[in-house]
């Protein structure tokens, strides 16, 4: 359908990239390549570059791996079986994906932290990282892998059996083959997930194990080398550029011609007692490793099963020597930051899922991508960008505004990626019918379209809504002082000593994770319309 | 009356309609029959205004239609998919196009009530369309046509999408509301026993072009050609037989007999109808002839048989 002028509204997002996107990342490469009085090469090798890059990829790639390892079993299950509370357990495992990093990082620590519940202190330790990823991705990889392993004929795998092949030997020769698109996709996303870390390293992580996100904070923050910072950010913009080109090539040869079947012909109740034993081992497995860190939280904030207080969220309203508002303030600021941020990335969101949906013109497929990049660009170079960039043409680096925008950039992917594929579904076929039955184009766009397209906008501002709650990365950067965000505030409390610190920290890591949850079981119950 | 004239349409360099010119004739139905391809929905589809034509005009009771848009037609359209609003009720569906008319909402409620009533669906006004089964949709999309009364209701290969048996149930019915009500309708479809049965008058298609057009039974009787009668269903249509025909014809099975002076032929294969079991026979030049022989003799066997003039009939 034709829509005169659609081409031209694209200006809008494109404005907007180009000013809060484009322009941070030019002016990135000039610090780091211009302004600097170290020569490069010098620049990269003070102060451990290379032991930062080669932390982050090795780090990735042991997450990663664990996560696969985790994962696939998990998804085997999900595919192949019906089990009681299945949609229970589906949501359960998708909790930490939804997580803000902070609340990760927060209920690792009350697990396995100094004073953690689990009386091991792995705080600083490499397995801490690993397991915090682990945790945050196994999700990614089940609702990644499981829908195309549900829809691959099980008969293909009795055919195998009846050949000769063993469990592992089907599970090798014809499931992995098939199921190998899916298993890519998710390996390539968590790899980046991972790669870009920055909450949970930050936390979790010591002084030694920094990734390339740490490095760049801990330079321009802390030491206060933007050049350093900006080649940093360089480099990582490069390794995250290279991760998307290989995950767009695995993305085009995806699968693999074959007869995809509709779920309910594929599973099916565990048979045999083995069967049993593994589906219900895996299960509950699973369901322990993702509710545990987050149930040590709960106890830690209210400073643990030993003398239980509420001591640490009462006096949550009061401002102490060292922080400069009261978290209570921290809340309502994210809140207000997560509304701004909700409505800015709809509306931008918005005309740019709609440039995309109706113009199918090559224009079209190139400003889509365009439109992704930030999703890809790590958060730490999104607020560096920020703040090195955003002093001309106006000063926005002082201005309330300039934290709902960061978090609006980070979120508009989202909202176009739930809302164009609605509007581009919305079959030509049904505007025709309504054209027959005597709807006018205008009057057919507000009556079949439209109801349609707000659903899927709704949940893309959700979404926005959520994804604006739990920044961390950007947010650290440019949050004035005066207007910490709750993430802020929870690693600010963290990095503090003392057993206080610590229980308001994880009573602000307990508010965070449920105004999380209640915006994401906003979202969850406009999915469930029927469209 | 609807009269298309010329009509000319071309997806690229092909004509996927090819200068056709044919009238639907008011309160009666007629059935638009052929292969997939052969540009019914396109004509349809035009001439809804949905499409359009590089030459050609579509009029009604000589007004020009052409120019106008799709909403101000009047005509109904039933889709092959039904395309019913995924967010609207049964109700919504069915009372959408009076809506668009400015129905205020009490006559709107009646209506609907009322239409649903002649499909069987009576009480459905408040269900969601996702939880109906196939053969419910299709009720309900013949009930969102019908509702505004267009004064042409076109109907694209309506029981297309639904399992045999529910469609040999469902054709003679939609029959009965197409007739009950005088509807003039335009019903495409690739099925002959369904245009055959329901239709007063019959368009066939091939490739863009009108075949053949006339009643059904002037139809059956004399086939405009060989490809006509083939598509249609005959058995035996030859475009020549040796010693039988050197024009097109169509030969009964019945009329094929065991005689040691005939042609010579080979039994290729058995069928078995209602009416006995007939014998698929190769002939030399590799020609295939269906014959009621009784016993049927062994596949393999060699014979000879002759065609009795009489159950034959030439074709063109």
């Amino acid at each position: 359908m034709n829509r005169p002028g659609l081409r031209w509204l694209a200006v809008v997002p494109a404005a907007f990239l180009a000013w809060f996107y484009a322009y941070p990342i030019v002016r990135i490469w000039w610090v780091g390549f211009v302004t600097g009085d170290d020569g490069l090469l010098d620049a990269i090798g003070t102060a451990g570059v290379s032991d930062a890059a080669a932390f982050t990829v090795a780090q990735a790639a042991a997450s990663t791996a664990l996560t696969l390892l985790v994962g696939i079993p998990i998804a085997g299950i999900f595919a192949r079986f019906e089990f009681p509370l299945k949609r229970t357990i589906r949501a359960i495992i998708t909790i930490p994906f939804v997580l803000p990093t902070v609340v990760v990082a927060a209920a690792f620590l009350a697990l396995l932290g100094p004073r953690g519940t689990l009386g091991v202190d792995l705080e600083g330790t490499v397995a801490a990282i690993l397991v915090a990823h682990v945790f945050y991705n196994v999700s990614v990889v089940v609702r990644t892998v499981a829908p195309l392993w549900e829809s691959i004929d099980p008969r293909l795998e009795a055919a195998a059996a009846t050949l000769g092949a063993n469990r592992w030997r089907v599970f090798r020769e014809v499931t992995l083959p098939l199921i190998q698109p899916a298993v890519a996709a998710a390996a390539a996303l968590v790899f980046l997930f991972t790669f870009t870390s920055f909450g949970v390293v930050l936390i979790l992580g010591s002084l030694e194990h920094a990734t390339l996100e740490v490095a760049i904070w801990r330079r321009a923050v802390g030491a206060f080398d933007l050049q350093g910072a900006a080649l940093l950010s360089i480099l990582q913009l490069i390794g995250v550029a290279t991760l998307l080109g290989l995950y767009g090539r695995s993305q085009r040869n995806r699968r693999v011609q074959q007869n995809l079947l509709a779920a309910r012909h594929t599973t099916r109740r565990a048979r045999s007692g083995p069967e049993r034993i593994a589906v219900t081992a895996g299960l509950t497995a699973v369901v322990i490793f993702t509710l545990g860190p987050l149930l040590s939280l709960a106890i830690q904030s209210f400073g643990g099963l030993d003398n239980p207080t509420l001591s640490y969220y009462s006096t949550l309203d009061q401002r102490d020597f060292a922080f400069a508002v009261p978290p209570t303030e921290a809340v309502a600021n994210s809140v207000t930051f997560a509304a701004v941020a909700a409505v800015i990335a709809a509306i931008v969101g918005g005309i740019a899922a709609a440039v995309v949906a109706y113009e199918r013109t090559s224009f079209a497929t190139v400003f889509d991508t365009v439109l992704m990049l930030p999703l890809g660009t790590s958060a730490v170079t999104v607020g560096f960008g920020f703040l090195v960039a955003l002093d001309r043409p106006i000063d926005l680096r002082t201005s309330f505004i300039i934290v709902p925008l960061a978090h609006a950039l980070v979120a508009i992917p989202f909202v176009v990626r739930t809302t164009a594929p609605v509007m581009a579904a919305v079959r030509s076929r049904l505007r025709e019918a309504a054209a027959v039955l005597g709807a006018s184009p205008r009057r057919a766009f507000r009556e079949v379209d439209l109801p349609l397209i707000s659903k899927a906008l709704g949940v893309g501002t959700s979404f926005a809504f959520a994804v604006s709650l739990g920044e961390f990365g950007a947010t650290t950067f440019i949050a004035r002082p005066e207007r910490p965000t709750l993430p802020v505030a929870i690693e600010r409390f963290l990095g503090r000593p003392g057993g206080e610190s610590f229980g308001r920290a994880m009573a602000m890591s307990v508010i965070l994770m449920l105004v999380t949850a209640a915006s994401v079981a906003l979202i969850d119950r406009h999915r469930d319309g029927d469209f | 009356m609807l009269m298309v004239r010329d009509l000319t349409v071309r997806f690229g360099s092909e004509a996927a309609v090819d200068d056709v010119t044919f009238d639907v004739p008011n309160g009666r139905i007629t059935a638009m029959l052929g292969p997939s391809g052969s540009g019914k929905s396109t004509i349809l589809r035009f001439i809804a205004g949905l499409e359009v034509a590089e030459r050609g005009e579509v009029l009604w009771d000589g007004e020009r239609l052409t120019q106008v848009p799709t909403h101000e037609r009047n005509f109904g359209l039933m889709f092959q998919d039904y395309a019913l609003f995924p967010h609207r009720t049964v109700a919504g569906n069915v009372g959408f196009g009076l809506r668009m008319r400015g129905d205020d909402a009490t006559s709107v409620e009646q209506r609907v009530t009322e239409v649903l009533d002649w499909v069987g669906l009576a009480g459905f006004e408040g269900r969601a369309i996702p939880t109906l089964s196939g053969g419910e949709q299709q009720r309900v999309a013949l009930a969102r046509a019908l509702a505004p009364a267009p004064r042409l209701l076109m109907l694209d290969e309506p029981v297309g999408s639904l399992d045999r048996q529910l469609r040999s149930r469902l054709v003679p019915e939609l029959g009965v509301i197409l007739r009950d009500h005088e509807i003039t309708a335009l019903y495409v479809t690739h099925d002959q026993d369904e245009a055959m049965s329901l239709a007063d008058q019959l368009i066939v298609l091939r490739n863009g072009q009108i075949a053949q057009k006339g009643a059904p039974g002037e139809v059956w009787d004399q086939p405009a050609d060989v490809w006509t009668a083939r598509f249609l269903g005959f058995d035996n249509v030859f475009d020549s037989l040796p010693g039988v025909s050197d024009t097109p014809i169509i030969v009964r099975s019945d009329a094929v007999s065991l005689d040691d002076g005939g042609l010579p032929a080979v039994v290729i294969a058995h069928r078995f109808r209602v009416s006995g079991p007939e014998a698929v026979l190769r002939l030399e030049n590799a020609d295939e002839l269906v014959a009621d022989l009784d016993p049927a003799p062994p596949v393999g066997t060699r014979l000879r048989v002759s065609i009795d003039r009489a159950g034959t009939r030439t074709l063109g």
